[in-house]
């Protein structure tokens, strides 16, 4: 089974699986906490659940199930990758039970899922989630009789206050153990439809996980995979006359609409709606002023300036970095330093753990000293506005700036997690839907977006310095439009659409905040720290070997060019394994006075569009393959040092020293 | 009036030349004998009293002034046709002039007039030439406003169900019918600045321009006509 990273683990084997699927921002992820009680992003973010994740629930004494959590999607057609793993999970995973999940006050849209699901003959449970805030609008559904027509079990829940959980769960253990009627009801489609799906199902002779009418409707809409799991059946070329002939896009579109048509029968038949007095009138005020293409601005600009300014910038790059750095320097390195020298003396393996490029003093101090309190303060900051639900409308908001350099709205989630690390954001490029604005915006994170570490640094390396602050900002984006107006004319493929959906402003709960910035500095710590030390292992090889004085001396020359000394080459080599260890190289570089102010300039703009660390670059080669990888990589490298020689040259050529 | 296909043709022809091009074109003589398909039309029209020999030279034909108003008719009906496949039925541009011969035959009176209000009474063809206009223009054109439009012409407040969803020119499932913008849904534009921002059920969902002008609505108002 291929679903993804983080898949099940061998925790989870020989245990009964119970998934959670459904449309984006129906609550799946809370309900995933509520029933398993482990950690899991929670997001109000249309697509935040990139990865797959799994936890057991218990229930009494003997129970235990695994729970895993799909990305949303919002039918079993997919467009994104994402979509494509959760609709795989479903059709290969095998699931003993699927937790059909829909925001409850949208049934009628999201009632043809269900249809869908229970078509596939997999036992389905409807979980009318959110039925707090259907209740608040004033609906009232006829559950007793939602259920019988359907015939599977349906529960209502609130996932993040837990109402209705318990009943949930024992509805989940009354499918798994077999004590409940299960008796799903396939709505039929009309006779012409019902006559070619059976046309194709018959002609389905192998075994298949999911039954052979769902293979049979897919396969009549041409659906890619579908042709692909039926690849092996002996009636092949029988099954692609029937289904992949010119109508396959007719049918998907009036099987579209026949199951939505039974939906909203069924909704009219048991939903009543009282009209009442709206509530939450200022939400919708305030929405409406974020999206406004005036008042959004001052929006964007407080948001930005009080979350990653004041929070990011001051408190967490700032404050907190220094508090960590002096303990590290005063209290933890020297007492390091002594140790490894007590035990090896001054030889190379002195250098390995400690001194200058230590693992130890520079790895984990940079680590904990820095990228921790940076990253973990980006990370509050960037939980508390995705949970208010912030992100769609800032997307809709910058849409039409965003299509003159070639992306869509909705690529202003995966560009502005970049300022936090740029190598979990290249793993968000999953949402957006085109193959080209996920090139795009995979090269332009590689290329122009500084991460909040090598923010920080590079803030502290400027600061007091407001001109060249300004020229650096101007040159990285100038850059950025650029490179990305170019690449929407050179890269092959149609330009992305956007679409998106607002869910409705909801006040962040500091349990899901918490959950989801612990979650993430799990993620970031696992994926990012190994390569971190190893990092510092590569280097003290490097140097050891004298690899590093080749590379150095190789590298000093473009550095020259750019009118550096050569004394700075080394911080671009090690930029290469970290941005931020080159970023941390200058500034001890500039605080031992060998850099003029406009070769740090210099410096800190080439090392920003520098080659991304190591950790992105190999995110970047799973994601987009190693021809992609290493092109951007090819291209990166000598453009950033032209960008630097340009900026040097013109700099002169004006006569500005800063 | 039941004409020929090639009485047809030579209406819109007579149509063309001496209307929009401005020349002085007559219809071939009609002689018994000929068995050319023009001059087997133009007997058929002097026989239904269409039209006459006029003072042009050789004996050209001239339409009367009831065949000036069928003739009117004719390119009337075409053009519709040309303007129903191409923004409904999205038929290639290379093939509406071909098609909209067949299909002006089955708008006949009435037809003609629903068909004319749905599309918001154009006043061009695809090929950018006029429509001449019917009765029930003047009525629309004084309500200003279409039965159906696609969303990216509507005016924030606007609501109505959607009466079609046009597919992009790509192979594949569409987008918006796999997130479940379908025809008969009701929904409302809010916002046309800075994306368009529709309410379809509880939900809301903002999308570009591109998108918005693929899902033509039914205008509320013009419901149950």
């Amino acid at each position: 089974m291929d679903c993804g990273r983080g898949g099940p683990a061998g925790r989870l084997d020989g245990k009964k699986k119970v998934f959670l699927v459904g449309n984006p921002n129906v609550g799946k992820s809370a309900l995933f906490n509520v029933l398993t009680g482990s950690y899991v992003t929670v997001s109000n973010y249309p697509g935040t659940t990139v990865d797959v994740s799994s936890g057991v629930m218990r229930v009494g004494g003997h129970h235990e199930y695994a729970v895993l959590d799909t990305p949303g999607m919002y039918s079993l057609c997919s467009i994104t990758e994402e979509e494509a793993v959760a609709r795989r999970m479903v059709l290969m995973g095998r699931p003993d039970v699927i937790l059909h999940v829909v925001d409850a006050k949208n049934l009628e849209r999201m009632l043809p899922l269900t249809f869908q699901l229970v078509e596939s003959g997999l036992p389905v449970i409807l979980v009318l989630n959110l039925y707090d805030e259907m209740l608040g609008s004033g609906m009232r559904l006829d559950i007793a009789h939602l259920e019988h027509d359907l015939g599977v079990p349906v529960a209502q829940t609130v996932a993040v206050s837990g109402a209705g959980i318990e009943n949930l769960r024992s509805r989940i253990v009354e499918v798994l153990e077999g004590k409940y009627q299960y008796d799903g009801q396939h709505r039929p489609y009309t006779a012409e439809m019902e006559g070619r799906i059976a046309g194709v199902a018959k002609l389905l002779k192998n075994e298949h996980p999911v039954s052979p009418r769902l293979l049979a409707i897919l396969a009549l809409q041409n659906d890619r995979e579908t042709m692909a799991m039926l690849a092996a059946e002996p009636e092949l070329g029988k099954i692609q006359a029937l289904a992949c002939d010119a109508s396959s896009r007719e049918a998907a579109m009036r099987l579209s609409r026949e199951r939505q048509a039974a939906a909203t029968a069924v909704v009219e038949e048991w939903l009543t709606v009282q009209p009442r007095e709206k509530a939450g009138r200022w939400k919708e005020a305030l929405s409406r002023l974020m999206i406004h293409p005036v008042w959004g601005l001052p929006i964007l600009a407080g948001v930005l300036w009080f979350g990653l300014y004041k929070f990011v910038g001051g408190f967490g790059a700032g404050t907190m970095v220094d508090l960590i750095e002096t303990f590290f320097e005063n209290r933890v390195n020297p007492g390091v330093d002594a140790f490894f020298a007590g035990l090896f003396g001054s030889g190379a393996l002195f250098d390995l753990f400690a001194g200058e490029y230590g693992v130890v003093t520079l790895g984990v101090r940079y680590a904990v000293a820095i990228i921790f309190p940076i990253v973990a303060s980006f990370f509050i900051a960037f939980s508390i506005i995705e949970d208010t639900g912030y992100l769609p409308r800032l997307a809709m908001l910058v849409d039409k700036a965003f299509k003159l350099i070639g992306l869509s709205g909705r690529a202003v989630i995966p560009i502005t997690l970049g300022f936090g690390c740029s190598t979990m954001a290249t793993v968000v490029t999953r949402t957006l839907e085109s193959t080209k604005e996920r090139i795009l915006a995979t090269f332009l994170l590689a290329l122009a977006i500084p991460c909040s570490a090598q923010l920080g640094v590079l803030m502290a390396l400027m600061a007091g310095h407001p001109g060249m602050l300004a020229v650096w900002g101007f040159t990285v984006g100038l850059t950025f439009v650029l490179a990305g107006f170019l690449g929407k004319r050179l890269i092959p493929g149609e330009d992305a659409d956007f679409f998106m959906e607002l869910p409705p402003l909801r006040l962040p709960s500091a349990l899901n905040v918490f959950t989801k910035t612990y979650t993430r500095m799990v993620w970031y710590f696992k994926e990012v720290l190994p390569l971190f030390v190893l990092a510092s292992a590569v280097i003290w090889l490097g140097r050891l070997t004298g690899l590093f004085d080749v590379l150095i001396r190789l590298i000093s020359y473009p550095v020259q060019w750019a009118g550096l000394p050569a004394g700075a080459s080394p911080a671009f080599l090690y930029g290469f394994f970290r941005r931020d260890f080159g970023a941390a190289g200058l500034f001890d570089l500039a605080k031992a006075g060998t850099l003029s102010g406009n070769a740090l300039l210099v410096a800190a703009v080439i090392l920003t569009l520098f080659i991304p660390c190591v950790a992105q670059f190999a995110v970047t080669w799973k994601e987009r393959g190693k021809w992609m990888a290493m092109g951007m990589a090819a291209f990166i490298f000598p453009f950033a040092f032209f960008v630097g020689f340009a900026l040097n040259h013109i700099l002169s050529f004006l006569g500005v020293v800063l | 009036m039941n004409l020929s296909e090639a009485a047809h043709e030579a209406l819109e022809r007579y149509w063309i030349e001496n209307k929009e091009r401005g020349q002085r074109w007559g219809l071939p003589p009609s002689s018994p004998d000929s068995s050319a398909p023009e001059a087997l039309a133009a007997s058929e029209l002097a026989e239904g009293g269409l039209a006459a020999p006029g003072p042009l030279a050789g004996q050209a034909l001239e339409l009367t002034a009831k065949g000036w108003e069928e003739a009117r008719r004719c390119v009337r009906r075409h053009r519709l046709a040309e303007r129903l496949l191409a923004d409904v039925l999205d038929v290639k541009k290379e093939i509406i002039h071909e098609w909209g011969c067949r299909f002006e035959h089955v708008l006949q009176d009435g037809v003609e007039e629903s068909i004319c209000t749905l599309l918001g009474h154009p006043s061009s063809c695809p090929h950018g030439r006029s429509i001449p206009p019917g009765p029930c223009c003047a009525e629309g054109r004084s309500h200003a406003r279409r039965l159906v439009l696609p969303l990216s012409e509507c005016e924030p407040g606007d609501a109505g169900k959607i009466a079609f969803v046009k597919s992009p020119d790509a192979g594949g499932m569409d987008k918006l019918t796999a997130m479940g913008i379908l025809p008969g849904q009701t929904v409302k534009l809010l916002k046309k600045t800075p994306a368009h921002l529709v309410q379809l059920g509880e939900s809301q969902f903002a999308m570009d321009k591109g998108l918005a002008g693929r899902i033509h609505v039914r205008l509320g108002r013009g419901e149950g006509k």
